[in-house]
């Protein structure tokens, strides 16, 4: 084993190491979205059927979801205590895109200190640390996948078959692929107008990639393509949020979500590539990143999940900027200095990317499910019929589903939902017992489970109308939870 | 060398190419015979003009002129119940043997895949599967085509005679097989004098035809206007069937016009007439959904150009070839069974039809509903405020606006107001536009249905409701 293998696998331990140290902090996950994944692969584990004909989510739906990641989870069930498995395995795929984000930025820098540090800040960047923490995320396995495709793209005589292998799995995976597709012809494009000459096999896998990704993702998502055309990329978002989701990217935000240290070297590698070493490698990152500032713009992806994707790719941009900043330093007299330097790049990337990742991780973990709100959902799930119909939050409705295990009237998972977000928040903000009344009958709604999370999610101290005793009753109470029975 | 196959294995493919394409043309009309239903709402217009060919239609924006393409409801009103499947069934056939025959006169290559693809393209299937306006219209385009193209006098005659009459089959469509015969006339064919014979007789036909019926009505064209104010993405929905377009492309035939394009844009010059042809009609398909059926002819034609290419090019790995090809053929498939599944499921549905029967033993009188409801509603004899036949038709635009108001008024005496203007007797709301109009069930209109003694709801079944006007004094 080569030195910088030991050191590949520090950094992957590290990263791990950090991710589980706060991963193993609270028995619960962090977002409502694992939750839903969470019922969905509990689903597999005791039907082995993917869980199509939702009885539980907007009081019974068809849920329009791509099953794999569920029957990857549930496979590792088979063997792994059930918590531990949802706990532990997407940590270690997210930990170890460290390995292909060093292979990749060895392949086009072929200098491997630049590449061990461009996997050590890819570890860090802090939007993943926000967005993929303790959250049963299907992005670990979408980005491992997605950047092993652009992996084997760059070595593509050596992993064609894993290349057809992936193509294929991708989309099964998550229809996320179709940014990489797009990404592709944006490469081919370039190199175009470059006059740069395509390799065949290139050419090729460019075109089986995008025509596979058509196929399976108008098989999958036929029904959201039917009913939205082109409009399903914004995946039935109520108006409400959707500014929240597709909002413009701005240079703060990049700072904040990607690490001003990436972010710098990054877009230093991006033209220094693009315009001085004008390699097809060089053309394929880049018009990656083009491509994610394009969607960003365009508001064709999540802002979270663009710069998310955007941070690893300019990480490994970096090692380009830092390829040739470690060249020309050994042209000037601070050569003798360069222990020195490594050490103040090291303590960059602990005060721009550690340090913001620790801080976001604790937020993650505030924002927690907290044992208190765990007990009233089981409460709720011990105390009352079956078939009976929770209003929450909507952002609390996958907690409903898959701890309560009762009907919600909404919840995030939009695609194909019927549109109740407004009607969810008038209930919880108008002061009108009428409105609210009408607005609880019109989902049949009997029970309430009401927490501090969504008072302050829609800016209220209470349901004003709550305490009329002709309406509701109070049945359960915590601090920072409460339960009614709607009885008007 | 090749061997040269031996002529009953063509014979045998000739005779499968054609039993492929009447199975394609039968599949829906049979699906949904058994629920008595026809495919489309024109349909219904057809068959209901074919009934009673009068100048004035009573119940269409609650009475005017009968300014329609009248060609298929006369050939329909000597034998309607029969010609009603059957008619399009054997315009298709015909068409796709005069397509065929098109293909040999031209020599063009890869024949028998060009007749694959069109046999199995949602454009095809959808028009010669319904009563629709578009498929005679179609049909005399390939038939004129083929017979002007011909040595023979009487033939060339009745290819003239064949655009000649096409205007009274389809006005929009006769515009752009104009056009393309203008192209046509200037790069293709040696018999100009007859293509402008033909421009001159299409456009003195088309002229007396809807002048006369235009002076009839004494109301302007309407062209400019359209009740559906698409934006970009219902453009490509409604040019797409992988998109929910009702008789869309399929997205892999495209993918491989694309390619087909890319094989011949060395020669583009070559052959200017289909050059033109192609813009036009690829800029045209923006602005009239009818251009589809006309754009999917040259699209199957290249696409099985693009298919040779991929297949034929030299590839690097044999693999990547073979999954490709794959891939391609199962898209093409996809495509054509997912709209033939949801071709079956297309509107009007059962549901419809039942609530129609309910609506039929009312009193006459004006139902007010969406436009694209309109023409169903004159199927069971009741009137419309608006539906879609708007040209020639009377204040589209003062009609229009009510409509709008009247959804979303909460106004009962503004919404009255507008009931007694139009005498409207009957409220027709169904799911598949409630949505499209309101964002909540208590929004303008909706609100006064449920709370306003004015209204009583006579049927609430399947999605569908209809309430009667009462007392509004417009009786």
């Amino acid at each position: 084993m080569e030195r910088y293998h030991k050191i590949l696998i520090i950094i992957f331990l590290i990263t791990l190491g950090f991710r589980l140290f706060f991963v193993f902090q609270t028995p619960h996950f962090s977002t409502d979205d694992a939750y839903f994944e969470l019922r969905h692969t509990n689903e597999i584990n005791q039907n082995f059927k993917p869980l199509f004909n939702d009885e539980l989510s907007y009081g019974g739906r068809f849920s329009l979801v791509s099953p794999l990641y569920h029957y990857f989870l549930a496979g590792f069930n088979l063997f792994l205590p059930k918590d531990l498995a949802f706990k532990l395995i997407p940590e270690i795929l997210l930990a170890a895109l460290v390995f292909i984000i060093f292979f990749i930025a060895q392949t086009i820098t072929k200098n491997t200190t630049a590449a061990l540090l461009s996997a050590l800040m890819g570890g860090f960047i802090p939007i993943l640390i926000t967005e993929t923490l303790n959250s049963i995320s299907i992005y670990s396995v979408v980005l491992v996948l997605l950047f092993y495709v652009i992996y084997c793209l760059l070595n593509l005589n050596a992993h064609i078959n894993k290349f057809i292998i992936l193509a294929f799995v991708l989309p099964l995976f998550h229809p996320f692929g179709f940014v990489l597709s797009f990404a592709l012809l944006i490469y081919i494009l370039l190199l175009s107008i470059e006059s740069i000459k395509i390799n065949q096999l290139t050419k090729e896998a460019v075109i089986f990639f995008v025509f596979v990704g058509i196929l399976i993702n108008l098989i999958i998502y036929k029904k959201a393509f039917l009913s939205f055309g082109l409009l399903a990329v914004w995946q039935n978002l109520p108006n409400e949020i959707l500014m929240n989701f597709f909002k413009n990217v701005n240079i703060l935000d990049l700072i904040y979500g990607v690490g001003v240290l990436p972010l710098i070297l990054g877009i230093m590698g991006f033209f220094f590539g693009l315009f001085k070493e004008k390699k097809n490698t060089i053309y394929l990152l880049g018009a990656l990143i083009l491509t994610m500032f394009i969607l960003l713009f365009l508001r064709l992806i999540t802002f979270s999940v663009g710069v998310m994707f955007l941070g690893l790719l300019l990480t490994i941009m970096s090692a380009l900027a830092l390829d040739k900043i470690t060249s020309y330093i050994k042209l000037t007299k601070f050569n003798k200095y360069k222990k020195q330097i490594f050490a103040l790049f090291l303590i960059l990337i602990i005060f721009s990317l550690m340090l913001p990742s620790f801080f976001n991780a604790k937020v993650v973990l505030e924002n927690t499910i907290s044992e208190e709100e765990v007990n009233t959902l089981k409460w709720i799930g011990y105390n009352t019929p079956k078939d009976k119909t929770v209003l929450s939050s909507v952002e609390e409705g996958n907690y409903i589903t898959a701890i309560a295990n009762r009907k919600n009237v909404a919840d995030t998972n939009f695609l194909l939902a019927p549109d109740r977000y407004s009607d969810v928040v008038t209930i919880y903000t108008t002061e009108s017992l009428v409105i609210g009344s009408q607005l609880l009958n019109k989902y049949d709604v009997d029970y309430i489970y009401l927490s501090k999370r969504a008072l302050d999610l829609y800016n209220t101290n209470d349901i004003k109308y709550i305490e009329d005793e002709n309406c509701f009753k109070k049945l359960y109470g915590t601090e920072k939870t409460r339960v009614y029975k709607f009885i008007c | 060398m090749a061997q040269k196959k031996p002529e009953y294995i063509s014979l045998f493919v000739n005779i499968g190419l054609l039993l492929l394409c009447v199975l394609m043309l039968v599949i829906i009309p049979m699906l949904r015979y058994d629920i008595n239903l026809h495919v489309g709402e024109e349909s219904y217009l057809n068959l209901r003009i074919s009934e009673h060919l009068r100048i004035y239609d009573n119940f269409s924006f609650g009475g005017r002129s009968s300014v329609y393409a009248l060609g298929l409801p006369f050939i329909l009103s000597y034998l309607p119940i029969f010609l009603v499947n059957m008619l399009p069934l054997i315009f298709g056939v015909f068409s796709f043997l005069l397509f065929w025959r098109l293909l040999n006169y031209y020599n063009i290559n890869g024949r028998k895949w060009i007749m694959l693809l069109l046999a199995i393209s949602p454009p095809f299937i959808y028009l010669f599967s319904s009563l629709n306006n578009c498929f005679v219209a179609i049909f005399l385009a390939l038939f004129g085509l083929y017979m002007v193209e011909q040595k023979n006098k009487l033939a060339m005659s009745l290819g003239i005679f064949a655009f000649t009459v096409m205007p009274l089959f389809n006005f929009v469509i006769s515009l752009i097989v104009a056009i393309l015969l203008i192209l046509f006339a200037f790069f293709k064919t040696k018999h100009k004098g007859h293509i402008f014979l033909t421009l001159g007789l299409m456009g003195g036909v088309a002229a007396i035809y809807y002048g006369y019926l235009g002076y009839l009505s004494g109301n302007s064209m309407n062209i400019g206007f359209s009740f559906e104010k698409l934006g970009i993405n219902a453009k490509l929905m409604y040019l797409f069937s992988d998109l929910g377009g009702k008789f869309g492309i399929a997205i892999f035939s495209l993918v491989l016009f694309i390619f087909g394009l890319i094989k011949v844009w060395k020669n583009k010059y070559k052959d200017l007439f289909v050059f033109f042809s192609v813009v036009i009609l690829l800029i045209l398909v923006f602005f009239r959904s009818e251009t589809i059926f006309l754009l999917n002819l040259f699209i199957v034609i290249f696409s099985v150009q693009g298919f040779y290419y991929l297949y034929n090019k030299d590839w690097a790995n044999n693999l990547l070839k073979k999954f490709t090809i794959f891939i391609l053929i199962c898209g093409l498939l996809f495509s054509t069974l997912a709209f033939l599944k949801i071709s079956v499921d297309e509107q009007p549905t059962a549901e419809i039809m039942d609530a129609l029967k309910s609506l039929e033993i009312q009193r006459n009188g004006v139902v007010f509903t969406h436009p694209s409801r309109g023409i169903l509603m004159n199927y069971v004899g009741k009137g419309n405020v608006m539906d879609n036949n708007y040209y020639f038709a009377p204040d589209v635009y003062g009609r229009w606006d009510d409509m709008q108001n009247l959804y979303y008024t909460r106004d009962i005496n503004e919404a009255l107001d507008i009931i007694n203007k139009y005498n409207i007797k009957y409220i027709w709301v169904d799911d598949s536009f409630e949505k499209e109009i309101w964002g909540h069930d208590e929004d303008g209109l909706l609100f006064l249905l449920k709370y306003s003694p004015y209204f009583k709801t006579i049927y609430n079944q399947g999605g569908i409701r209809i309430w009667s006007v009462i007392g509004s004094g417009s009786n």
